[in-house]
Order: C-alpha cells, then structure tokens, then sequence
C-alpha cells in the first residue's frame, strides 16, 4: 500500500522528441514536464488531441524512452519488473488478442503476475461479473464489440489488484451505464488507497473523478492543480430553492440591490443528461425488459474492495474516515453467509449458464452493449434475492 | 525465480495462438496431400525397397520444410504482430522482462513444432513399417530392406590414397627436364599470376592427377583401397524362430523366423540354429531352410528339433561394400564384368566375379563377414578383366574400357544398430534445426517487420542449405577472383550452419547410423552456438527498442 504523500510517479525534465529516419527532429511530443503523482490520489491528464498524453503515459509505462529528462515508478525505473508487477494498464484502444476467450484471456494476464491458480480463478469470475461478461466468457475476444472490449480489457487491467492504474482515454466506447460505473470504480478504488492517473478530452468524466488534473498542451504543462481549487469561482454565490414564483423572484431581486449586489440569473435548474438516463434504464430493469448485450451488475469486484485474506475491519480503520457510503454488496446480500462463499457461490450460479433460462438466448444474441444494459441480471437478482437486487445496484 | 512461469505462461499462450492462426492444420493437410500424392509420382525402380526408401527421403525431407516454413512464419508472425497490432502494450506493462517474452515465444512455437513432428513421424513410421510388412517375392529385395533401409549402418570410408611419393616424383622429373619452368612461366602468363600462385597450381593438378590416376584402371588392371577401424562383431544378428517342417531324412528343417532376421541371410551361408551350424539352403517371406552336415545329426541339440520346436538362431554378420563404376571413353557400356576381392592381412578371403548391372550409378555388394575379415584392417579391390565375355547376338569379345572409380563413391557399410532408435535420432535432428531457425526468426522479428523478418528467414535457409554445394563452386572455381562471392559466402558460413550436411533424410533412406554424437555435435557446435547467439542478440534488441509508435 501507498502512503497518501508518497509520490507514485516522478518525471523530472521529460522531454520526448520523435525522429524521422534520418534521425532529423520532426515533433517535440512532450516538453520538460515535471509531475509528482503522489499515492492515493487520482491524477487526470487534459488536453486537446495531440497534446501529449499518450506520450506520456506510454513513457509512465516503458513503452517509450524518453529523449532527456527522467521518470520513475514507484522509485525504480518504468521497465523493471518490481514496478511493473504494481500496475494496471487500460490502453487507448483494446489491443487484446482476437484468438482468446474473455476468460483465456484474464487467466494468461493472471499467469504473468503469477497468480496461483485458485486466486486467478477467483477473480476472473468476479472481475467478468463486474464487467458483466460473465454469461458471454466463452466467447472469443475478437467476436465482442468494442465497448465488450474495452470492459475486458479493464478486467485485465486490475487482475493484479494493482496500486497504481494507468487509464487511457478510459470510457471511449463505453455507454453511459458503463461510464457511470467506470466512475464508481474509480473512486471506490481511491478510497482504497489506490492511484489513478487518466487521460481523457471528456471533461465532464475528468470532473468528476480527478482530485488533481494537470493540462497539457502541445506537450507542455498549461495548467496543474487540485480540481476544486481550479474551478471554484470564488466572487459567485449560486443558491438553489423549491420554485419561485415572479413576486417572489422580484422581492429577492431587490433585497439584493438593497444590499449593493445584482442578481444576474434565474433558471429552473436541469437535470444532468447522464443522471436523466441512469433513472430510465433503472425503470426499464425493474419492469424486467429483456435486452442482449453487456449485463452489468455495478458491482465492483471483492478482491478490489478489500485486500484478500484481511479482514473488512482491518479495511475499514484502514480507509478510516474517508469511507463514504462504499459498496458492500455481498453484506447486504446475504448476511447470514460467510463473504467469500456467498460471492463465490451467487457468481458460480451466475455463470453456469444452463441453470438460468434468462442466460440461455445469450451466446447467440450478438450483444450490443451501446443499447441499455442489465435488465437480464436484474432479472436474474429478482430470481435468487427477490429483496436485494437494489442492493447490488447501489455501487 | 519466477523466470519459468514467465516464461511457461507466454508460450503456453504462444502455443495455443499458433494452433489458432491454423498454422497446424495447414501442415498436417499439406502433409496429408503430399503423402497421398506421393504413390502417384513415386516411379522408383519397381522394388518394395525402391518403394520404401523413396516414400522415406520424400517424406521426411517434406516434413523438414514444411515444419522449417510453420516455424519461420510461426515466429515471426506472433512477434512483429504484436508490435504492429499493439497487444505488445499490455504484454510489455506486465511484470515481465523482454527476453523472457522472447524466449517464451520462441519456446512455445518450438512446442507447436514438437507436436507436430510427433504427429508426421508417427505417420511416416507407421507407413514405412507397413510397407515393409508387404511381401515381395524377391529374396534379393527383402534382405536390400533389412539390411539397408531398416538397419543403422556405420558407413567407412577408404583411406586417402598414400600420394605424396609419386607427387614428389613426378616433380623431381619434370625439374630434370625443365618443363616445370617454362609450365610454371606460361600460368604466370595466361592467369596473371604471381610466380608462388602459378607454381601451386602446377602442384595442385599435379596431386588432382596422381589422384585421378589412383581411381583409374585401364584393362587388366585394379584399383586398390585400405579401409581400417572396422568392427564388424557387433553385426551378429540374432533371433528366435520355429520349426515348421521336420526333414530329418534330408538332414534338412524349415525354420519360421522373423522377417528382419530372415533379410540378413544368405544362400550357402552358415546359420547357427540352437548353437549348431547349418547352411542356408532356401530363403523365403517367413522362413527359411537349413541343412546340417551329416556329423552333426546325432547331436542333442538336432534331435530335440521337431515341428513346432523354439529355437534360438544366429546369422553371420554380414557387410555391403558401395561404389560407383564409370566407364571412360567413347564406347557406351551398360554393364560391366568385374571382380571385387577382399583381402585380410593374410591374403584373399572372398572374390565376386560377377556382372555389374548399374554402371554409372551405386552398387551395393552384400558380404558375409566371415572370419578375420570380422575387424580391423583390410584391402579391397576392383579387378577391371581384359575382356568383357561375348554378349548379344554377335557374341563379340571386347576389350574393357577404362573405368574409374571415385574413392569419394567407395564405402563400406555394416551394422552397428536398429531402425527405431535411428528413426528417432533423425527426428531429433529435424528438431534441432528447427530450435535454430526458430532462433533465428526470434532474432530478425526483434527488429523487422513480418515480412521482411520471414523473408530473410527463408533467404538465409536456402543458403544454408546450399552451403556445401555453395562452398564446393567457390573452392573448384580455382582462384578466388570472385572476392565478393567469396566474402559473401564467408558471411553465409558465419551466420548459418551447414544444413544439408545434418539434414537427416539422406542418412535415413540408406539406414546410415545417426550416433548420438553426430546429434550432440550437430546440436553443440554448428547449431547451439548460434542459437545462443541469435537469442542473446535479439533479446538485446528488443530490450532497447520502443514498443510504441509516433502518435502525436
């Protein structure tokens, strides 16, 4: 585990100049850039197309070498094994061989962290269950859609429970059920104590997960910071009431003349587009309409949320007070089992597609996560805990 | 530590992918096809044993290249599409080092390639061995395929011809009577030579002369070779039969034996039946008749054989003598009258007066190793007679033409050990070409795209295998004017083993032995050196290259 002022990641200087073959300077990608990406926290990067992220983020990785400058992960160099065996790595785009099943897949990524098999096997049924591709596992990678891809490779990259997970461009081709869920994810395992660093153009995701965010442009630092000092706007005041009617808009108006301010808008406030979409697929899987597709449970994988083979208290005075509401899916579920059997046991049922007539069309049905998901496994919570297949959702 | 797991885990994954890209499948159908086409090309010269040998060289040279062009593509496919497809960033993110990932796809395609040479020996053993099992109604045909298809002969060469005498001689003469002089004076002219190189090649056809005229005899005379470290003990063959017929009256018996055991008699040869010598009298597909002489019949042993009896038998060894006759001069023989003998220290042992039936081309004596001719030391010769006796309807005596024969053609060849374990050691030949080509693939996929990866590949096997043949142009083309050539052959000889000359078919089709040894040496030195260095160097490279690509 890292301690939270502990830096993660240091670059010192980096500068990564790409070259033709003549060996004749084309582009400067990334310019003297110095970051601390300290434990626990999670570190956005922005900027516009081109602007450096990527370059960065392979350089983070060893994929790249920088041309002056250096970097380090956790204190060694990016391409020693030790440092690498503590990251996860989600890149741009799938790169996941087309030829593997879900499952093959996870247990060879499994393999390379040496992984006992009984361990790998554990948290390849949670990770598919939490990306919801537990039903369709056995087919072959290349088979799934691009935001199926994009699901396992975010399974491979936390096979290691990993304290460092490096995000690129995350929730391209995601819906916005899996976004949703990215998000949580994210910050159920910030509160694990785990680093994040993500590059993203989608601001409103950055937004919401980053607690430092650093803004590149044309390879050099515009811009680094904690995000609520960034964006506060401290000379405003923005005051949110039941609804108003003209006389009483008017009165307020005045009574802040009276006291030298203007009032300089009124609007009934809208509803977030996201949240607004969340509620209907939330309605449509309790009306259990059946759909193809990703079936997720929002449920963030076990192992993910509390160090195997400790207990949940050793956890939670761990995490301390910075412990929100995090999701506890299996306490609630069952708690009058022990934890691991139950989850072991409800993901064994889930999986084992011929006991459930809600799997059974999956394997032909090409699935099509960009529709809304999860009305099977709401479903089939109904079926095996009629009362608690909110609880699952809670994540 | 954890190297092994590593490494297990990419080529179990390695493995499983090349199976996948149905690389596997397309050898076994083109295997399949060639081996069913096979019986349709195959003309041979009639002969079971014809058969067999062509079914085996074609067989187990289509397997080599086949399973050379699997592994070249296999390697390089797996590693330059990674990069180029970028499953190489969630591989290289991994808590593993480069060349562990290297010598794990090099070792997993390496598994691919001992599946599937299992698979294509057990199909060409299993027909080889059910072609033997056909009959042939030709005793002469049954003992070629017991005796030098299904056998490990070690093959002998003759001594280099003692030449130095003679050399100095006829230098000494020509010094006398100043022809060496004005010789050496008119190379020095015609090829624009130093005095030193001119008088060496005066010196060179001198010696290629005196050795020409060792292979050569005119009417009347003999070729002469000493052959020395034969140990023909080891080639006592042994089995055990069952009498079948009881012809006691006529001091006779038929004697059912195995079918190897059967090919290595001979009519008129001692044959040792329960510890009694016999003589060979009729050979067939399953048994054979002895005869005992008359002192022998009272003896215990003889009385307990009746019908049905289990004896034990031994043959003498025997060994075959190889050359390759070629009649000089205008004249076109299409046979040959000769004779071959075989001298001990002692004198003559065995003499073959006989027409030789495949001039121009190999000719395989069979010869019981009787007596002192068992080991150690001993001088053939190929006696060319005056005439050659009266044939066609003419009936014209002719005298002989000159013949030579090569020493390079000149073997004998017995038996040291068993097909099977051949079989097997030619497969692990196959193999050890493949971990080093696979090597080699590993070493130009670092660096190189598929394509050009695969092509290099496959260039630099064909040099390998024309090594020798490439090597023999440049050394008999005489003066080294070509410099390019020559250095470009240098740079083949350093980057590439000699091929052809561990290329197992061969061997295998004239049941030469494969000793360990030949393996191991094969495997130490021309292969596993290069082995080691081709990974080393591509792990090098891969260590220092980046992964990624311009993206900006």
């Amino acid at each position: 585990m890292v301690e939270a002022n502990q830096s993660v990641v240091l670059t010192a200087g980096l500068t990564k100049v790409f070259r033709d073959f003549w060996l004749r300077e084309k582009v400067t990608a990334v310019a003297d850039l110095s970051l601390e990406i300290r434990g626990r926290e999670v570190f956005g990067l922005l900027g516009p197309n081109g602007s450096g992220k990527s370059t960065t983020i392979k350089m983070i990785l060893g994929l790249l070498f920088p041309t002056r400058g250096r970097i380090s992960v956790f204190d060694r160099p990016p391409t020693h094994v030790r440092a690498k065996s503590r990251i996860g790595f989600l890149p741009e785009e799938s790169n996941l061989y087309p030829f593997l099943d879900a499952r093959e897949t996870l247990d060879f990524y499994g393999r390379l962290f040496h992984l006992p098999r009984n361990t790998r096997r554990h948290r390849i049924d949670m990770l598919l269950d939490m990306v919801g591709l537990g039903a369709v596992s056995y087919r072959r990678v290349g088979e799934y859609s691009k935001g199926m891809q994009r699901r396992i490779g975010l399974a491979q990259a936390l096979i290691n429970d990993p304290d460092l997970l490096i995000l690129d461009e995350p929730t391209s081709g995601l819906d916005p059920l899996g976004t949703r869920q990215f998000k949580d994810l994210i910050r159920t395992l910030a509160q694990r104590g785990k680093t994040v660093i993500l590059s993203s153009h989608l601001l409103a995701d950055v937004e919401d997960v980053c607690d430092r965010v650093c803004i590149l442009y044309g390879g050099r630092q515009r811009a680094e910071g904690d995000v609520e000092e960034l964006l506060a706007q401290t000379h405003r005041t923005q005051i949110t009431t039941d609804q108003l009617d003209e006389d009483t808009i008017r009165a307020v108006a005045k009574m802040l003349q009276d006291r030298g301010k203007e009032l300089l808008g009124v609007k009934a406030p809208r509803d977030r587009l996201e949240s607004l979409f969340l509620r209907i697929v939330e309605e449509a899987q309790q009306q259990k309409v059946a759909t193809g597709g990703a079936i997720a449970t929002g449920r963030v994988a076990q192992f993910l949320q509390a160090a195997e083979g400790e207990g949940r208290a050793v956890i939670e005075s761990l995490l301390g007070g910075r412990e929100e509401p995090a999701p506890q899916p299996q306490a609630t579920e069952a708690p009058a089992e022990p934890e691991p059997k139950t989850d072991e046991q409800v993901v064994t049922r889930l999986v084992a597609g011929p006991a459930e007539p809600a799997d059974a069309p999956e394997p032909e049905a090409p699935a099509e996560p960009s529709k809304p998901a999860s009305a099977d496994r709401g479903v089939i919570d109904d079926l095996l805990h009629p009362d608690e297949s909110e609880g699952g959702r809670r994540a | 530590m954890r190297a092994p797991l590593t490494l297990w885990a990419v080529a179990r994954q390695t493995f499983s992918q090349t199976l996948r890209m149905k690389l596997a499948a397309a050898f076994i159908v083109l295997l399949g096809v060639w081996l069913a086409v096979l019986p349709f090309v195959m003309k041979g010269d009639g002969t079971l044993a014809g058969s067999i040998r062509t079914f085996l060289s074609y067989s187990v040279s289509a397997t080599g290249v086949l399973l050379s062009l699997v592994t070249v593509l296999a390697v390089a496919r797996v590693i330059s599409s990674d990069v180029e497809d970028k499953q190489i960033y969630l591989l290289a993110v991994k808590p593993i080092a480069r060349w562990q990932y290297l010598l794990g796809r090099w070792f997993g395609v390496l598994l691919l390639d001992a599946l599937l040479l299992a698979i294509a020996a057990g199909v060409i053993y299993g027909v080889a061995q059910n072609l033997r099992a056909r009959p042939t109604n030709s005793p002469l045909d049954r003992r070629t395929i017991e005796t030098e298809i299904f056998a490990a002969r070690r093959e002998v060469k003759p001594l280099p011809p003692d030449i130095d005498a003679a050399v100095s001689a006829r230098l000494a003469k020509l010094r006398e009577s100043g022809q060496l002089r004005t010789t050496v004076e008119e190379y020095q002219l015609q090829g624009n030579l130093t005095r030193k190189q001119a008088e060496q090649r005066v010196l060179a056809e001198i010696e290629k002369n005196e050795f020409a005229r060792r292979e050569t005899a005119g009417p009347g005379k003999r070729i002469t070779w000493k052959f020395k470290g034969l140990t023909l003990d080891e080639a006592v063959a042994a089995a055990r039969g069952t009498v079948t017929l009881d012809a006691r009256k006529q001091r006779a018996f038929r004697v059912a034996a195995p079918r190897e055991f059967l090919g290595r008699l001979m009519y008129g040869r001692p044959v040792n039946v329960d510890g009694v010598r016999g003589w060979v009298q009729f050979v067939g597909e399953t048994d054979f008749d002895v005869q005992f002489a008359p002192d022998d019949m009272g003896r215990a042993e003889i009385e307990r054989l009746q019908k049905d009896a289990t004896v034990s038998l031994e043959a003498e060894p025997t060994f075959q003598f190889r050359y390759k006759v070629i009649p000089q001069g205008e004249e076109n023989f299409s046979s040959l009258y000769r004779r071959i003998e075989f001298y001990s220290p002692a004198g003559v042992l065995e003499g073959y007066d006989d027409r030789d039936l495949s001039v121009k081309s190999v000719t395989t004596l069979s010869v019981p190793a009787g007596g002192s001719l068992r080991s150690g030391e001993f001088r053939v010769d190929y006696v060319n007679p005056y005439y050659q006796p009266a044939e066609g309807p003419e009936r014209k005596l002719v005298i002989s033409p000159e013949v030579r024969v090569s020493t390079r053609d000149v073997s004998i060849l017995y038996t040291v050990g068993g097909f099977d374990v051949n079989f097997l050691q030619a497969m692990t030949l196959i193999f050890i070409q493949l971990v080093f080509l696979a090597a080699l693939a590993v070493f130009l996929a670092s660096f190189l795209s598929f394509p050009v990866a695969a092509m290099t590949v496959l260039v630099l096997l064909g040099a390998g295998m024309l090594l020798g043949w490439l090597t023999d142009a440049v050394k008999w083309s005489g003066d080294f004017t070509n410099t390019l050539g020559a250095v470009m052959l240098l740079v083949v000889k350093f980057l590439m083993p000699s091929l052809a000359d561990t290329s197992p078919s061969e061997k295998l089709v004239d049941g030469i032995y494969i000793s360990w040894t030949t393996v191991g040496e094969t495997a130490g030195l021309a292969i596993g050196v290069r082995t080691i260095l081709y990974l080393a160097l591509g792990c090098l490279i891969f260590q220092k290259r980046e992964l990624a690509k311009v993206q900006v």
